[in-house]
């Protein structure tokens, strides 16, 4: 090839050229071999090298620019030069230029001039990938420092293995974990696992290690301790290292996870509880709406489990719905609520329940949501309630009790209270209490609520009301129906009841009805009823009102058996009385006899002694009168009798015109009909004597009569008169006189001791034991 | 001139005639004896008489004060109760009426006597 100055001929084509361009190439590639080079250092010796090996005669500039920095060849550009250019790209992108003044004669020929330009950019191109791989090799550095630093200091302990599972690359904490559980230094080529004895562990780990050279990429948790308390959880990161395909290697990375495992753990036991707690357990938004609830929430509102219940509002779940947001704002006011309330389930039913509602924070105080617990305390309500009835049954049942003990207390202070009471224990507004009249059969209500407005037909005038029996001995309605089959029952449709025959004018309506019969044996003795409770009547106030008809019924039969027995105390009392009277009568007919019979008697003598006749049979009447004249035929006033006797006696004798005085010293003691009958004919014997023998030529003189008791209940009775006085030596035992012989049997009769004394005349004293009966 | 005449009203025919016995002993004339009210009554009607001796308690409806009572203002003849009974209430009733006198039994003639003669006069 020869050097053409024309265009055929060109000195690029030459042989020379052609070797000062290789060699051209040659320097280059030399100087960018050497990677130590700094980036500037380069540049400059880059452009000096490019300027001066340049392949034509004449001397070349170039000048670069790369990352707004410039190299030139020669200290000063040339700037009118004519300029060859070619582009400077890292990675594909322009980052500068690189630009070559040529000689004239390059730029003359065309092709020569392309020949250059491809020279030129062939040089840019070497360029530009040498400082690809300076960035490259940069990056790699920092990613290694970077790479090394992790491993140096992660808490993870991380291990690298070759292809035979022998460790190469550990870093720093894994050689600790090592040291401190194995006692041994880590170093390349040791496998850990190896050094331990059991041989089922050693096994375990091959696996493990089969696994990952295997290319399964996998993770593992197990624990390591030998108590719960010592024990520390680790996860095992397998990874398989590929170089074209091939597994050469693995990465396993550990981190103990003790602290994250124990949260997990305490999560997972809160959970199970939340989810296991037998109180029901909700979370809901702020916009009130359920975001959990456990099993027992969906059991407690009869939900099943495949019911969706997120999002649910929680209003739906109270009877009255205003609750949840109310509920809601105390929580956000005050942190907590608690308090009872009624739920509604889907189906309409009511429970009762207590509520704890809380709201959740995270650790910095940031509410999450809201909380609730439930507790269905419907059977405790139901108990407490069930509690409470009993006592106030049992309060009732004490008061009637009471009354029923105390034979002076009359039924009528029960009924008043019975029916408030009834009223409470059914949450009745109205009802009544009424007895059956044992003769008419007639049901009397002796309290009868507000049910009878104006021109209620069935109002008495007395204010009671009465249910009359029919002809043929049933009642009618529904108070009757409980009379006639003699149970209690009630209903809670009560114009649907076969029985009814709905209420009279002027009735309030009946909204429910409950009648419990009052019985003794299979006797109706009364009704207890209630009507229009404020709720449905159920089985339990049947058995509440049954205990107070019990002991109620008892309480009527021994109202019933005392008006009977007052009743046959008057009778017997009235009979007493007349039998008194007639024994008076009787006597008065005998004296009357006497009298009759004596008048045909001429002797006088003879005419005394039917008078004394007379005065003993009236001193015996006299009794029997001061008897019936009694308030309860039983009791004399001693002294009225002594002074009636006295008087008529006195009066029948034809000397009563002398002046008798009387004196009395009574005590307050008593004596039984028997003595009494007995002491007034005593009395009538010694009166007689004294008007007959004491007083005989007197015309005035004193009787004195005693009666007294001792503490040994010893009767004294005493008579004295201040008369002549009988014979001194007189044994009244022996004595043959009518009057005395009277006297002493009568004294023996009664048990008693006769003394006489005579002095200022005479005085008799008998002392008899009292059989106490008659009070003064 | 006759002998004033006494009807005697007691409900125990012995006593009535014992009390006859006793006014005849006396010198009164007996117009007639019964045991009730009603009797009296009637007899009064038929028979005169100047008084009455009245017991208190009789047979029959009316009582011996009622028929007292009746007797003196139909009648306007003067009545003798003659009572065993001394309850307060009876003998206040007795003395509320006018022209009327009370003595009680057991009772001396004399004191019959005495009381008759007073109303008598």
């Amino acid at each position: 090839m020869t050097k053409n100055t024309g265009n055929v001929n060109v000195p690029w084509n030459t042989e020379r050229t052609l070797r000062k361009k290789y060699e051209c190439l040659f320097g280059i590639s030399s100087l960018l071999i050497n990677r130590n080079l700094p980036d500037e250092v380069l540049m400059s010796r880059f452009v000096k090298l490019l300027a001066s090996s340049w392949p034509y005669e004449e001397k070349s500039t170039v000048h670069l620019v790369y990352q707004q920095k410039e190299f030139s060849s020669v200290p000063a550009l040339n700037t009118a030069a004519e300029w060859i250019t070619a582009e400077l790209k890292v990675h594909g992108v322009i980052q500068g230029s690189l630009q070559l003044a040529p000689a004239p004669s390059e730029l003359s020929n065309q092709i020569v001039k392309l020949n250059s330009h491809n020279l030129l950019q062939h040089c840019a191109d070497m360029l530009g990938r040498h400082l690809e791989q300076n960035i490259e090799t940069k990056k790699l550095e920092d990613y290694n420092i970077s790479l090394n630093a992790i491993l140096e200091h992660s808490d993870d302990y991380i291990l690298i293995s070759d292809a035979r599972a022998k460790p190469v690359l550990y870093n720093k904490a894994y050689a600790g974990i090592i040291k401190e559980t194995l006692g041994v230094d880590m170093q390349p080529g040791l496998q850990p696992h190896t050094l331990l004895d059991d041989e089922e562990v050693k096994s375990w780990w091959d696996d493990l290690h089969r696994r990952v050279l295997n290319g399964e990429h996998f993770r593992i948790e197990f624990p390591f301790g030998s108590t719960p308390e010592n024990t520390r959880y680790f996860e095992f990161s397998y990874t398989p290292i590929y170089q074209n395909k091939k597994i050469i290697g693995f990465t396993e990375i550990a981190r103990d996870i003790t602290t994250r495992k124990n949260i997990e753990n305490e999560l997972r036991a809160k959970e199970t509880a939340i989810s296991h707690s037998i109180n029901g357990i909700a979370f809901s938004d702020f916009d009130i709406n359920l975001t959990y609830v456990n099993q027992a929430f969906r059991k407690m509102w009869h939900y099943s489990p495949e019911d969706d219940m997120l999002s649910v509002p929680a209003a739906q779940f109270w009877e009255n719905p205003k609750e949840a947001q109310r509920i809601a704002d105390e929580v956000l006011r005050s942190g907590a609520y608690i308090g009872e309330l009624k739920a509604k389930r889907p189906d309409g039913s009511l429970f009762d329940t207590q509520l704890s509602a809380s709201l959740v924070k995270n650790k910095e105080g940031i509410p999450l949501f809201f909380m609730g617990s439930f507790i269905d305390i419907t059977e405790k309500k139901r108990a407490e309630e069930n509690r409470n009835r009993e006592l106030l049954i049992n309060s009732v049942i004490s008061s009637l009790a009471k009354i029923l003990l105390d034979p002076e207390k009359s039924l009528d202070l029960v009924y008043e209270q019975l029916l408030e009471k009834m009223k409470e224990i059914t949450s009745s507004e109205h009802g009544y209490v009424a007895t059956v009249d044992p003769k008419t059969k007639d049901l009397i209500c002796h309290t009868f609520t507000a049910m009878l407005e104006e021109g209620c037909t069935v109002s008495h005038p007395h204010k009671k009301v009465i249910f009359t029996i029919n002809p043929d001995g049933t009642y009618t309605g529904l108070w009757g129906h409980g009379l006639n089959v003699k149970k209690s029952f009630l209903t809670n449709d009560p114009d649907k009841h076969e029985k009814a025959v709905g209420t009279p004018q002027g009735h309030i309506p009946l909204q429910n009805f409950l009648s419990v019969p009052a019985m003794i044996g299979n006797e109706i003795v009364g009704q207890l009823a209630v009507a229009n409770s404020s709720r449905k009547f159920q089985e339990s106030d049947v058995i509440a009102l049954e205990r107070l008809s019990e002991i109620f019924a008892l309480a009527v039969q021994r109202a019933q058996i005392k008006e009977k027995i007052l009743k046959s105390l008057r009778e017997k009392e009235i009979l007493l009385k007349e039998i008194h009277h007639r024994v008076k009568n009787n006597m008065a007919i005998i004296s009357s006899i006497l009298a009759l019979q004596s008048r045909h008697i001429g002797d006088e003598k003879m005419k005394g002694v039917f008078q004394e006749s007379m005065s003993r049979i009236q001193s015996m009447a006299l009794v029997h009168e001061k008897l019936y004249e009694s308030k309860d035929f039983s009791n004399i006033n001693l002294q009225d009798y002594f002074t009636s006797l006295l008087e008529q006696i006195h009066m029948s004798y034809h000397d009563r015109h002398k002046k008798i005085l009387t004196n009395f010293h009574i005590d307050d003691s008593s004596l039984d009909l028997n003595q009494l009958i007995s002491l007034g004919l005593i009395i009538t014997e010694m009166v007689t004597n004294a008007h007959k023998y004491a007083f005989q030529d007197r015309e005035e003189g004193t009787i004195t009569i005693s009666f007294q008791s001792d503490k040994n209940n010893t009767i004294h009775f005493v008579f004295a008169d201040d008369g002549i006085g009988i014979q001194e030596n007189i044994v009244v035992e022996q004595a043959k006189t009518l009057g005395f012989r009277l006297i002493n049997t009568l004294v023996q009769q009664i048990n008693g001791y006769l003394d006489i004394f005579v002095e200022n005349g005479t005085t008799f004293r008998i002392s008899f034991p009292a059989n106490s009966r008659v009070h003064q | 001139m006759n002998p004033p005449k006494i009807l005697v009203v007691e409900d125990e025919g012995i006593i009535a005639l014992n009390i006859a016995d006793s006014l005849e002993e006396l010198g009164y004339a007996i117009s007639g004896t019964c045991n009730s009210a009603e009797k009296a009554l009637l007899i009064l009607k038929r028979i005169h008489s100047d008084l009455v001796l009245m017991d208190v308690t009789l047979i029959g409806e009316m009582d011996g004060i009622t028929a007292a009572k009746r007797i003196i203002e139909n009648f306007n003849i003067p009545v003798l109760f003659l009572t065993g009974t001394s309850d307060a209430q009876s003998m206040e009733s007795i003395c509320s009426i006018q022209n009327s006198a009370c003595i009680l039994k057991p009772f001396f003639q004399s004191d019959l006597s005495e009381a008759i003669k007073k109303l008598l006069t």
